[in-house]
């Protein structure tokens, strides 16, 4: 090898520590202002703990609302991930293969809602006056039709792979409409609906418009409020803030180590239509 | 009968339920913006009393408010797109390069995008604030000097936010790069390199050409997500101090504060114009390069 390239290989090296510094610096200050008491985490630097104190997450678990707001996270994300995949499959499946003016039509109007921006004031009102305001059944409506456009997206793009001998082998069977995607389309789509599990239910998830919006009752919050109500509840105990921000970030953390592939998959699928 | 078999297959009233809610929960109400803005509606009351243009006059001799407040949301989103399109090509190039934890600091650079904004922001409010992190560090090593306030000054304020939001969003870009650099074709490079090319020579004459196409994707893409945003601004500076930092939504929600759903409405109303023209148009040119190369 020449000094040259020595050198260069050095330097890749270098940069690359740098960016892995600029990453990780950020995280490794919350860890470790998690395990100070208050009057040290009040200093804020990058000094070690003088002892480990897991003080604040047992206060976190004990008087944070984090339990509530894990749980109702769950269940919106969950929720509106299941009804996302069911509708956008299917539906994205009619469209590909019903080539019509009509369905030409679906498609580009369900798209349209990656340019324009949802209006939040007009929609709180539309919940009060249907009623959907005071329980979740709103906030997962409202969720579940912003998931809609970009999610047809690539369910249309991967149905395009799929060859229609497929549908005419299942109705030579004798199939129906229904049995013929749930039984022969369906799962020939698992990638492209673990692409879609991971990025909507990180998306709702982190979901912080919506639930500020049009979610009036704290008892009805996510995670993510939970942590800005939190944060402002105790503005001078970095400390505790900081453990209550490791832990609601720990759910997160699982799904992205578990669903790396499909992320990134899916992020490129988005990029080449925008 | 193939016709009647498509029908009977791929039934178009299966359509029906997604259309209805994608209408009713995501474009009506842009549309009943419209009405409301033209009443005095309020969250407390269902009475309703048509005011005609009485919102956006209000609006208008706000003292320009909502003028600074699309200023800023263009200053943010062009000088974000640059940031994570510049940003994203070099750590793009320098991921290309082989060497060990490559894929871990891929995963890495990724990962501020699923945490999501309100937690990043609300960590970032620690390094930045005035006696926050970066400050402490910044004495600590002897550069006092260069201690700034650096989300409550008028000046630093909105590249502050700027410069977490590229932090955080950088990765998408970084990645969409470096599949177009995986993909200029290597008998390219090694042809100029036999040649004799520099490798400056071989990155100006063949790499940036071959990915120029993607840059402008890149560029275009994250304007038109920096004219939507809204969690990582309120969350860090609530579009203060003063309206330093103010963007369209972030005036929304402090239009919000009376309870009123007109003058708000007549707000998200305007922001729809300006956010889906201005989307038209990029997309309109990122077509248009798209079918040129």
């Amino acid at each position: 090898m020449s000094a040259a390239s020595r050198m260069f290989k050095s330097l890749t090296y270098l940069a690359a520590l740098i960016v892995f510094l600029i990453y990780a610096i950020p995280f490794a200050l919350i860890l470790i202002t998690s395990l100070k008491d208050e009057q040290q985490s009040k200093i804020m630097n990058f000094a070690l703990p003088d002892q480990l104190r897991f003080e604040n997450y047992l206060t976190v678990f004990e008087q944070g609302d984090i339990w509530r707001g894990f749980s109702n996270g769950m269940f919106v994300s969950v929720t509106v991930t299941l009804l996302t995949v069911l509708l956008c499959a299917f539906s994205a499946f009619i469209i590909q293969r019903r080539r019509t003016a009509f369905t030409r039509f679906a498609y580009q109007f369900l798209l349209a809602g990656m340019v324009a921006p949802f209006s939040f004031i007009p929609a709180i009102k539309l919940l009060q006056t249907l009623h959907m305001g005071n329980n979740f059944s709103g906030l997962i409506m409202v969720d579940l039709a912003g998931q809609i456009p970009f999610t047809i997206l690539i369910y249309y793009s991967f149905v395009q792979g799929i060859p229609k001998e497929m549908d005419e082998a299942a109705v030579v069977d004798g199939c129906g409409p229904m049995r013929m995607f749930f039984r022969i389309i369906f799962p020939l789509l698992m990638p492209v609906v673990s692409t879609n599990v991971v990025l909507t239910f990180t998306a709702i998830w982190n979901d912080f418009g919506n639930v500020l919006f049009l979610v009036p009752k704290t008892a009805m919050w996510t995670m993510p409020m939970g942590v800005f109500n939190f944060q402002q509840l105790y503005t001078y105990n970095y400390g505790l803030v900081c453990a209550y921000i490791a832990v609601a970030l720990l759910p997160v953390l699982v799904i992205y180590l578990a669903g790396q592939k499909y992320i990134i998959s899916g992020m490129t699928a988005g990029a080449v239509k925008g | 009968m193939h016709h009647a078999y498509k029908k009977t297959y791929y039934p178009v009233y299966y359509l029906i339920p997604i259309l209805l809610i994608f209408t009713v929960f995501y474009l009506s109400p842009a549309l009943l913006g419209l009405l409301y803005s033209l009443t005095d509606a309020s969250i407390k009351t269902s009475g309703i009393r048509f005011v005609g243009l009485e919102n956006y006059r209000l609006l208008f001799s706000d003292g320009g408010a909502f003028f600074v407040s699309i200023w800023n949301q263009f200053k943010f989103a062009i000088l974000d797109a640059l940031g994570k399109t510049a940003i994203g090509l070099l750590l793009a190039l320098l991921l290309n390069r082989k060497f060990r934890g490559n894929h871990f600091l891929r995963a890495m650079i990724y990962v501020p995008i699923m945490f999501g904004t309100i937690m990043i922001a609300i960590i970032f409010n620690y390094i930045l604030s005035y006696d926050g992190f970066l400050n402490n560090l910044l004495s600590g090593i002897g550069l006092s000097a260069l201690t700034r306030d650096w989300l409550g000054s008028f000046e630093l304020a909105m590249y502050s936010v700027i410069a977490v939001d590229i932090w955080v969003g950088v990765g998408w870009s970084m990645l969409l790069i470096l599949a177009a650099l995986q993909s200029v074709q290597k008998e390219l490079i090694e042809c100029a390199e036999i040649d004799g090319a520099t490798p400056l020579a071989r990155f100006f004459h063949i790499t940036l050409p071959s990915i120029a196409g993607t840059l402008n994707l890149s560029f275009l893409l994250s304007i038109i997500s920096g004219l939507k945003a809204f969690d990582i601004i309120y969350a860090m500076t609530r579009g203060g101090p003063g309206h330093a930092t103010e963007v369209m939504s972030t005036f929304l929600v402090k239009s919000m504060s009376a309870g009123s759903i007109g003058y708000p409405a007549a707000i998200s109303v305007l922001q729809f114009i300006v956010i889906t023209t201005a989307a038209m148009i990029i997309s309109y040119f990122s077509n248009r390069r798209e079918s040129a190369s």
